[in-house]
């Protein structure tokens, strides 16, 4: 260890020991609890996946930070991020609570590396903001619409290919069985999940056109419709034809994978209908 | 400051908010100073002109549903009674020891409407039970042609409230002092096209019950208001 990284070292590895006291029993809390539900899967795989962004950026950060100064504005984010820590965790209130890392992160970039750096992990950053629970009242106001609209999308769409289909609210009936489209079928975190997935899709891809860009992050909202709509039919129609077992199978080991499989591939369709749109640019390719 | 300072600083800062959410996170279940809620006992099965029936069919429940309410509450009781003309009520309690947040009350406009009802209105209104005022929420629902208006409250230790902000607000008064309440759902509804009248009866309903039960099980259902003083004599006695 040469004599000036050690100091550094001792100063991440501070830093780390910190935020474990913090977060670790928080994660605990989150893996063993609402995380291992079937709604907020998607919680460990977002968190996953920013650390692993945030972590690819690590040498363009520090490239970035080089020689630019640090941000004071770093310690009232810090200790606003700091409060809401102490609140949520506290009281049991999860948006704080998960919520005030984003807060801590933004303020210690900040204050260690400063802005230069934090514009370079933005997306690593916002990515993260999928993983934070949302409070019930919000996900009931937008799961309740659009569970409606995803049964009665699959009802019509079923009446129309001639199927003994009808519609109570959020419960359809296909021949003798009545099905319910659960919170976890079509909701909320499915919407919040697939639309994680498009921009990190996005991100990954990195298209130079923002028109494209754009787009397709406004397509996902229909693309995680659809495909909710063909996860809601596909169970339908097993459950009809192979009956009640193989429809609970079918929505407990594959139906996820049907969903997140149909929106990928809208998206990259979507994608590629996009490129069809773009205006051709004569851009001079960087020789290989 | 040098950056290893501030780094330091830092994790000093870090570690002391880590000490501080854990210092004051409630740890006193208020439902341990008390007489255990036993609903089973709590609720007679004749009081008033109310009587309970006995029920053939079960209603088709949503097992994701229940399994959410196992989880929540540690018990739940539903029956129903009929008076002397007939009338239906369906009542439906739950009651859990730790209504902290993450195992918070299920409130009706939310459960409801998980079920495939459809909550056309929502109202909080106060009920005269006695001569106290009980707050109290009104819901219409209907599931199809079948339409059943809604009367809950929620009991959060000594507080009645009902919706999700005086819940929340109740829920926090008592974590910020360290305490965890316990909680406790009342729901009355009853199959029947007239909202009003539907409200009425389960309104009765209602203060029968109350004023039925022993004086010292009424905080069980009301927190504070079901306090002897509080409720008043039961009227005719």
């Amino acid at each position: 260890m040469t004599p000036e990284s050690s100091p550094r070292v001792q100063g991440l590895a501070g830093l780390a020991l910190g935020l474990v006291a913090l977060y670790g029993p928080s994660l605990y809390d989150l893996l063993t609890g609402i995380w291992s539900s079937d709604e907020q899967m998607h919680g460990p795989i977002v968190l996953g996946i920013s650390l692993w962004l945030f972590y690819r950026n690590r040498t363009a950060m520090e490239a970035a930070a080089r020689g630019q100064p640090v941000s004071l504005w770093g310690w009232p984010v810090f200790a606003l991020g700091l409060l809401l820590y102490v609140l949520g965790r506290s009281q049991g209130i999860l948006l704080l609570e998960i919520g005030s890392f984003l807060w801590l992160l933004v303020g210690l970039l900040l204050l260690l590396r400063g802005t230069a750096a934090l514009k370079v992990q933005w997306f690593a950053l916002f990515f993260m903001l999928f993983m934070v629970p949302l409070p019930g009242v919000v996900v009931d106001a937008v799961t309740m619409p659009m569970k409606m609209a995803v049964s009665f999308v699959a009802e019509h769409v079923l009446y129309a290919a001639n199927y003994p289909i009808a519609r109570t609210g959020v419960v359809l009936q296909i021949g003798q069985y009545k099905l319910l489209v659960a919170d976890a079928c079509a909701g909320l975190h499915t919407l919040l999940t697939l639309e994680a997935l498009g921009l990190l899709y996005l991100n990954l891809v990195r298209r130079d056109s923002t028109f494209r860009n754009i787009g397709l992050a406004l397509l996902i909202v229909p693309i995680s419709f659809t495909a909710n709509v063909i996860r809601v039919m596909a169970l339908t129609l097993i459950t009809y034809h192979f009956g009640d077992a193989a429809g609970q199978g079918f929505l407990h080991g594959f139906a996820g994978m049907v969903l997140f499989l149909t929106a990928l591939l809208l998206i990259i369709a979507f994608d590629n209908l996009l490129q069809l749109k773009t205006p051709l640019k004569v851009a001079p390719r960087p020789a290989q | 400051m040098t950056s290893t300072r501030k780094a330091y600083l830092l994790l000093v800062l870090m570690l002391c908010a880590a000490a501080v959410a854990l210092r004051i996170k409630p740890t006193h279940r208020l439902a341990d100073d008390k007489p255990p809620v036993v609903l089973a006992k709590l609720i007679p099965s004749a009081f008033g002109e109310w009587k309970q029936i006995d029920t053939g069919a079960q209603q088709i429940i949503n097992p994701q549903e229940r399994k959410i309410l196992s989880e929540l509450y540690s018990q739940t009781l539903s029956k129903i009674y009929v008076n002397a003309s007939g009338y239906r009520i369906m009542l439906s309690i739950a009651y859990g020891g730790d209504q902290s947040r993450d195992l918070g009350v299920h409130r009706p406009e939310v459960c409801y409407v998980a079920q495939g009802f459809a909550l056309s209105k929502k109202e909080k209104v106060s009920l005269q039970i006695g001569n106290t005022e009980v707050p109290a929420m009104h819901l219409e629902t209907h599931f199809g042609p079948r339409k059943e208006p809604v009367t809950y409250w929620i009991r959060v230790g000594e507080q009645v409230v009902r919706g999700n902000l005086e819940l929340g607000l109740a829920r926090l008064s008592y974590g910020v002092k360290g305490q965890i309440a316990d909680g406790l759902l009342y729901r009355v509804s009853s199959i029947d096209a007239d909202a009003q009248t539907a409200f009425k009866h389960q309104e009765a309903f209602s203060r029968d019950l109350a004023l039925a039960m022993r004086a010292a099980d009424r905080p069980a259902l009301l927190g504070a208001l079901g306090a002897l003083t509080a409720l008043g004599a039961r009227p005719g006695a």
